[in-house]
């Protein structure tokens, strides 16, 4: 041990002599030779590609503070990292340009092709220069991001997951996505108890539900905080009819979160489907294809809602109008049944009638030719016994000039009624003789 | 005529038989004339019922 110590001395005496020996700088004029250094060496500005790990923007009356870094290929560990400022002359130009440009601001994540050169502070050490800014590239770079995001759930079958989920004919417990004093979330809102207060509305009587599940909508922190609101509203979604995620519009960066992997597994695995109303119109993100029912803005997604339910009042309604419609055309039918039905009774009634009539007339004739036939028959009876009387009667003999012979009261026909000595009483046309009987002879 | 009750049948009836006594060649002088009054009262009166039922019934016609 001692003999350690020994040595250890002797090194630290063997170094101070060194050091003795040779010329010793201050900090300042070591770190100004190197500050001297790096500007001459790299007093051109070069394209550099870089990510974002962080950044202040003081932007419009400041400066912008970044840090760089660059990672491993398909890896995470940083293999550079750098300080870099946008010096306020420039930012002033820089901030707004990228803005315009890229569609939203700078960002933590971000990758970026920049302009800079190298400077060397001798308070502030190494950083980066940065005089321009490449808009395109980290549009390039997002599109690839969102390209390579787009293959994976494809391939992980996530893509139609949530569409395949039927939404509820009457959906009101809703588990809303979105962050507390977001203007979307407002905007839904409002717009749902519009509807919902509107006595006139078909949802006058409809007692939503809705219990809002936080989660930051921008910035680094949204995707994770998506994600974990939509697996908390999956261990209670016997509670919710359908979840709602929504943000109101922001820049492209700004949505940039509705791109991202997490966020759109996090939809397509919900167990609930997902309405998404995710910024403006042009955004098409992919959070949206995956959702079961995207729509364009939170107001459109409180639209939505409130439209399935005018729509099955439409369909009742729609429904009692056609069971009227049946009802009418049904009564309608057994009327005009009813009506035939009764046209037919009197028809036959009226024709029964009338063959009655008929009947009736034809034996009254009948019954009149009888009667006639009868009348006429005993006209002629009459008749024939008046002629027959008329043949008879004495008169009309005695008018012809014979005579009646009775003998005692009775018709003397033959001489064998008479016999000499008889008194006979003959009557002729005007008169009676009484006559007795001489003597009788026959005829030969 | 007498009996005012007599029907036309009964008139007709009595007619026949007064008729075939008439016609009887035995016939007595008192039946005979008896009989021709009768019957042709008899007669009067039957054709005066077919008139009669001719002109109800041409009415109910």
């Amino acid at each position: 041990m001692a003999e350690y110590k020994l040595n250890m001395i002797d090194e630290d005496e063997d170094l101070m002599n060194a050091a003795a020996a040779e010329e010793r700088y201050t900090l300042s004029e070591f770190l100004e030779e190197i500050e001297t250094d790096v500007e001459n060496s790299f007093s051109d500005a070069r394209w550099i590609t870089a990510e974002i790990s962080s950044i202040t923007n003081n932007f419009p009356g400041g400066h912008c503070y970044l840090e760089l870094v660059e990672t491993e290929t398909g890896g995470d560990k940083i293999i550079a990292k750098a300080r870099a400022t946008i010096w306020r002359e420039k930012n002033r130009m820089l901030t707004p340009f990228f803005r315009e440009t890229a569609g939203g601001d700078l960002r933590s994540g971000m990758k970026v092709l920049i302009k800079a050169g190298a400077a060397f502070s001798t308070v502030f050490g190494f950083s980066l220069n940065i005089i321009n800014i490449e808009p395109s590239f980290t549009l390039g770079d997002m599109e690839a991001h969102r390209q390579q995001t787009l293959k994976r759930l494809d391939k992980e079958g996530l893509m139609n997951l949530n569409k395949e989920l039927a939404i509820p004919a009457l959906p009101c417990r809703i588990a809303v996505v979105s962050a507390e004093g977001a203007a979307g979330y407002g905007d839904f809102i409002k717009h749902i108890k519009e509807g919902a207060d509107d006595k006139s509305h078909p949802l006058a009587s409809v007692h939503f539900k809705i219990e809002l599940f936080e989660s930051p909508m921008q910035g680094s922190e949204a995707p994770e905080g998506i994600a974990k609101a939509f697996s908390l509203i999956a261990a209670c979604q016997k509670e919710f009819d359908i979840v709602v995620l929504i943000r109101g519009g922001g820049s492209q960066m700004d949505l940039a979160c509705f791109d991202e992997y997490i966020v759109a597994k996090a939809i397509a695995e919900s167990p609930l489907p997902v309405v998404t109303g995710v910024g403006h119109d042009r955004d098409i993100h992919i959070c949206d294809m995956v959702a079961c029912h995207p729509v364009k803005t939170p107001t459109a997604a409180a639209a939505f809602l409130l439209g399935i339910f005018a729509e099955q009042k439409e369909l009742v309604a729609s429904m009692e109008e056609r069971m009227q419609k049946a009802a009418t055309l049904y009564f309608g039918r057994q009327d005009s049944l009813l009506e035939q039905l009764i046209t037919m009774v009197r028809a036959t009634s009226g024709n029964y009638v009338l063959k009655q009539q008929n009947i009736l007339e034809q034996k009254k004739i009948s019954v009149g030719n009888i009667i006639s036939k009868f009348l006429t028959a005993r006209e002629n009876e009459i008749k024939m016994l008046e002629l027959r009387l008329q043949s008879s009667s004495p008169m009309k003999i005695l008018e012809k000039g014979y005579s009646m012979v009775f003998v005692d009261g009775r018709k003397a026909v033959s001489i064998n009624d008479i016999n000499d000595g008889s008194h006979l009483r003959i009557l002729m046309r005007d008169g009676e003789v009484n006559v007795t009987v001489s003597k009788k002879s026959d005829v030969e | 005529m007498a009996e005012e009750k007599k029907t036309y049948e009964q008139a007709v009836q009595e007619l026949n038989a007064l008729v075939k006594k008439i016609e009887d060649p035995n016939v007595s002088f008192t039946d005979l004339e008896s009989g021709l009054k009768r019957a042709m009262e008899l007669i009067k009166f039957c054709k005066e019922e077919l008139q009669g039922y001719k002109e109800k019934f041409d009415n109910i016609k």
